[in-house]
């Protein structure tokens, strides 16, 4: 090839600069669609008032992330995303697990759980959701009726009756609300947990349990002493990518409670999520300011995933066990 | 302790219906023994290490410990120590960790140890804690295998020979009544091979407990064995000391399985007691067979002597030369090539005429199922 440069060399190494050349397709589209968009959010981020259509602005500032910060409707975001991730992951990862172990040890049935057990991962969320808060209806809904039977009143679910004027209603509104919004996250989170869990069990060499059952180990201690240290990789993922999609969660939420994230009577937007925040936010995109203040919630978002996952990161060096 | 086998059988429900891996075993291991399983793969001998184990249950026969029969009995009470092919170490923990493991996760094994320390403190009129008691006996059991050096490592730390000995300390800290290893050396290399089988001999000879391996390799089962069980498609085809079994196969299959060098294995004819493979007349005397023989003589048992009238002449069509030993390859004047030892220093090349002498009580006829019919 008569055109090549001669390789530049540092240290040992070489570095041929066609391979730059065959790197440059990813580079670019990943500059274009990745780099620059982000980039691009955090500078927009720290202009005041920026207007879309002409690209003016006042100045650069931060005005917009203290704005954000003071807003009640934030923290309340903030309130429900950390419900959804530190609350309502825990108790799947948990229920995941137990189903995946018992799934482990039966052999007949165990392709049409499995199958059972992924469903809600091939079902429409938006659809799942307004069935789930059918569920929870007032007059109609399953759950109130299962209720009916053990001789409890039929309770308002998702109502906002009178959440107005008294505090302590408004209250009780939204437990229940979280309330559903738990068994929702729980039912949607199982599926591929199950999977991953079961997966990581299944490559768990039986050699173990056969060593550890010839020496009269109590089922309890193998989970703890075998087969918990040997699945900490499979955990690990499964954490943090759960946490990362409960900071995502809006569909849900839209689906369970409508565009105004909460009852009807709820002017508080009760149930709102940080990404639904970013999305009223963002709302019409022409006014001035609008995408300015949508751009530093999403950056605020971005932080506190990155920084959650580093620390998640840091702590897995003590507990998880890699090969 | 003394392990019985009772027409003992295992059966496996597999796709195209049902598999019998063991068929009716029924041997006895002396106590105190060294005894192999030796067979090639799926024959069905490591079933049988794992039924003694009680990790697989009997399909029917028993399995009987100083005549005590515990084929219900559950693994965890037998008092089994097993090293597992690929050693199942626990890779999470440390070697020290994995020898103990053991002894602290059974609510049984803790009872145990402590009425042991109880007394070992009665007798010394010491005052060791359970933890020290622990301590000691894994540091006992890793000084055994030569391991001690390793104890704060992990097993991923480790080469192969060492994870190998670590598993066995593992197997014996808890003092078991029978040790069981299935194919115990065949991770490793061929010189760490021989290395490590000799180790397991020093052990079992210095603890004195039962033991069973499962091996493929016949070299490895006749050099440290005090007994042998040949295994074949699940059933027992000859039980008893090593160099018994290799001079005296019960059938064909044992006389081909064993032997460094293959065994001769040549159609001959018997008719009114002589033996003549070709024309040659190899045998006389023989009794119980007759008509067309498969005639089994070992390469080692074949001397090569002057060409004469009162044995057997070949001529030499092939010399393989493989480290320090000489193969021969002679054929009879019909075709059939019997293949014999040389020595180191004698001139023989090919086109030679050599004359056959063989051993007494070196020939072995099969009939056409395998059965031994006459060795003589």
């Amino acid at each position: 090839m008569a055109g090549l440069k001669k390789p530049r060399v540092r240290g040992e190494k070489k570095y041929d600069s066609t391979a730059y050349l065959y790197l440059l397709p990813a580079f670019v589209l990943l500059a274009v669609f990745t780099v620059y968009p982000v980039v691009n959010t955090v500078v927009t981020s720290l202009k005041l008032d920026y207007r879309f259509l002409t690209g003016d602005f006042v100045r650069f500032s931060a005005q917009h992330y203290a704005d954000i910060l003071n807003d009640a409707t934030f923290r309340r975001a903030c309130v429900n995303t950390a419900f959804l991730a530190f609350i309502c992951v825990p108790l799947s990862m948990l229920i995941s697990l137990i189903a995946a172990l018992l799934l482990n040890s039966v052999k007949k049935l165990r392709g049409f759980f499995t199958t059972l057990f992924y469903l809600p991962q091939v079902t429409n969320v938006i659809a799942a959701g307004m069935v789930f808060a059918f569920l929870f209806n007032t007059n109609f809904g399953l759950v109130n009726m299962v209720l009916g039977w053990f001789g409890v009143d039929p309770v308002a679910w998702i109502s906002g009756v009178g959440i107005a004027k008294s505090a302590a209603l408004y209250n009780q509104a939204y437990a229940r609300c979280l309330f559903i919004l738990m068994v929702y996250s729980l039912w949607s989170g199982l599926s591929l947990k199950v999977i991953l869990f079961l997966g990581g069990l299944q490559n768990i060499n039986p050699q173990y349990y056969q060593a550890a059952r010839l020496d009269g180990t109590s089922r309890w201690n193998i989970f703890r002493k075998i087969t918990f240290p040997l699945l900490s990789p499979t955990t690990m993922y499964v954490f943090i990518t759960s946490v990362i999609t409960a900071f995502k969660a809006y569909s849900a939420v839209v689906a369970l409670f409508g565009n105004s994230y909460g009852p009807i009577g709820d002017q508080s937007k009760m149930m709102i999520t940080i990404v639904g925040y970013i999305i009223d936010a963002l709302g019409d995109y022409l006014s001035p300011g609008a995408i300015s203040i949508a751009s530093a919630a999403a950056v605020i978002l971005l932080l506190i995933i990155m920084a959650l996952t580093a620390l998640q990161l840091k702590l897995s060096k003590k507990w998880v066990h890699y090969k | 302790m003394q392990v019985r086998f009772d027409s003992v059988t295992k059966q496996f429900q597999g796709k195209k219906g049902v598999v019998t891996a063991v068929d009716r075993l029924s041997l006895t291991i002396g106590s105190g023994k060294l005894v192999g399983f030796l067979g090639p793969s799926g024959c069905g001998k490591s079933t049988s290490l794992l039924m003694i184990a009680g990790i697989h249950p009997l399909t029917d026969g028993r399995i009987l410990f100083d005549e005590r029969d515990i084929s219900a009995l559950a693994p965890e009470k037998r008092g089994v120590g097993m090293v597992f092919q690929n050693y199942a170490l626990y890779p999470h923990l440390t070697v020290r960790q994995n020898i103990e493991f053991p002894l602290v996760n059974s609510k049984e094994m803790k009872r145990k140890l402590k009425a042991e320390l109880t007394e070992t403190n009665a007798k010394n009129g010491s005052n060791d804690t359970l933890k020290a008691f622990v301590s000691a006996r894994v540091l006992d059991a890793a000084n055994l295998v030569e391991i001690a050096d390793y104890l704060d490592r992990k097993p991923g730390e480790l080469s192969g020979g060492q994870q190998q000995r670590v598993a066995i300390a593992r197997a014996i800290v808890k003092r078991p009544s029978i040790l069981l290893l299935d194919e115990p050396l065949s991770n490793l290399d061929a010189r760490l091979r021989v290395q490590t089988r000799e180790e397991i001999r020093r052990i079992q000879r210095k603890t004195g407990i039962t033991t069973v391996f499962v091996t493929h390799d016949q070299e490895e089962a006749l050099n440290i064995c005090d007994e042998i069980a040949i295994i074949k498609e699940g059933v027992l085809q000859q039980y008893g000391v090593p160099q018994d079994v290799y001079d005296n196969p019960a059938n064909r299959f044992v006389a081909e399985f064993l032997g460094g060098a293959r065994i001769n294995l040549l159609p001959g004819r018997v008719q009114n007691g002589a033996l003549t493979i070709g024309t040659q007349r190899f045998a006389s005397g023989v009794a119980g067979a007759e008509g067309a023989v498969a005639v089994g003589i070992r390469p080692e048992n074949i001397i090569g002597c002057a060409p004469s009238g009162s044995v057997p002449v070949a001529t030499v069509v092939r010399l393989t030369r493989l480290g320090g030993v000489t193969t021969v390859e002679a054929a009879l004047p019909d075709g059939e090539t019997f293949r014999l030892m040389k020595e180191n220093g004698s001139s023989l090349k090919i086109g030679d005429k050599i004359g056959l002498r063989v051993l007494k009580n070196a020939i072995c006829l099969f009939g056409n199922g395998g059965e031994k019919l006459w060795q003589g």
